[in-house]
């Protein structure tokens, strides 16, 4: 709603004119305050969602289509690729993947280009001013348990209305590698513990 | 002053989760459904102000719900916001076609949909 407008006559005092254009930069102040806070806002609520989705699924086939959404919904791309790190053999393995032929990753090592240097630790995400390359891989981010890493997420092509990833994405991405490893890990260990749980129960 | 009602239509939980996170909750009363059918059904029982309609859904997709919505008498005029994953320019035609009042693209930027939801209730 648009703030009504205020004038005064040309022959008012000079201390009124002084007031009202106090006022204007106040309100524009305030404005501007608003956009920010709700910026803010709005990314906070993001990663508020993503970090929710993730720990909402209790089986991998949950986590793995909760990372399917945030990553559709919430970073803006129909393609990835999430992989297992296995450690004793330095091998990585497609446990799913969304849009993409899982055909060319099916033997990749750690330390292996830009996803198996992402399954060492090292986040990768294309800078705002270059293209992809030919795979189209946009990001490539380790699922990480404090220093080890169970698996990546690889991000291909984004939606077409998705330049580029910004700042933001890249806050959210990581905290998704954070979290989706936590979802997984303790997806693997309630599957091997519910049995137990249940003849408790 | 009432709160205004929204209906959020969407399959993913994830997006209406992040519909629920954005729209402020002292101001805005949000209800829910997960496919096309039922946002028809949920609009008619409710009468929200406003409506947001995933394209994607099951049952009954987002396009042809608005133009459900646009043939009943009590959402004819009813706002609805289609949100697309594809920002093509015929995806967005279609959404005009089918009656909607406005879209916004996926991933959902919650600044650009509360300002859009604003816009049609002329707030």
């Amino acid at each position: 709603m648009s703030a009504p407008t205020l004038r005064f006559a040309a022959s008012s005092p000079p201390s009124m004119h002084a007031k009202l254009d106090a006022l204007l930069s106040e309100n524009r102040r305030l404005s501007e305050e608003q956009v920010t806070a709700e910026e803010r806002l709005s990314t906070l609520a993001t990663q508020f969602v993503a970090v929710a989705s993730l720990h909402q699924a209790v089986d991998e086939a949950g986590v793995v289509a909760a990372v399917q959404e945030v990553v559709a919904n919430l970073v803006g791309s129909e393609e990835f690729i999430l992989f297992d790190v296995h450690s004793d053999s330095g091998r990585l393995t497609p446990l799913a993947s969304c849009g993409v032929d899982t055909a060319d990753y099916r033997d990749l090592r750690v330390e292996d280009g830009l996803i198996g240097a992402a399954a060492a630790g090292r986040s990768f995400v294309v800078p705002d001013d270059s293209v992809p390359d030919r795979s189209g891989l946009t990001a490539a981010i380790p699922l990480r348990i404090d220093e080890r890493v169970i698996g990546v997420l690889a991000i291909f092509r984004l939606l077409p209305q998705r330049p580029a990833l910004d700042d933001g994405d890249r806050d959210l991405l990581e905290l998704v590698g954070t979290h989706a490893a936590r979802a997984l890990l303790f997806s693997r260990l309630y599957a091997g513990a519910a049995p137990v749980l249940e003849r408790r129960a | 002053m009432a709160r205004k009602k929204i209906l959020l239509a969407d399959d993913s939980t994830t997006a209406l989760t992040m519909g629920q996170a954005v729209l402020p909750k002292g101001v805005y009363d949000v209800v829910v459904a997960r496919d096309g059918r039922a946002a028809v059904q949920v609009a008619l029982d409710e009468a929200p102000d406003l409506i947001i309609l995933d394209v994607v859904m099951p049952h009954m997709d987002g396009f042809e719900a608005c133009r459900a919505l646009r043939s009943l008498e009590s959402t004819r005029t009813t706002p609805i916001i289609m949100v697309t994953t594809r920002g093509e320019p015929r995806n967005i035609e279609m959404g005009y076609e089918a009656g909607c009042s406005d879209y916004v693209t996926k991933p959902i930027n919650g600044t650009e949909l509360v300002s859009k939801v604003r816009d049609l209730l002329g707030e």
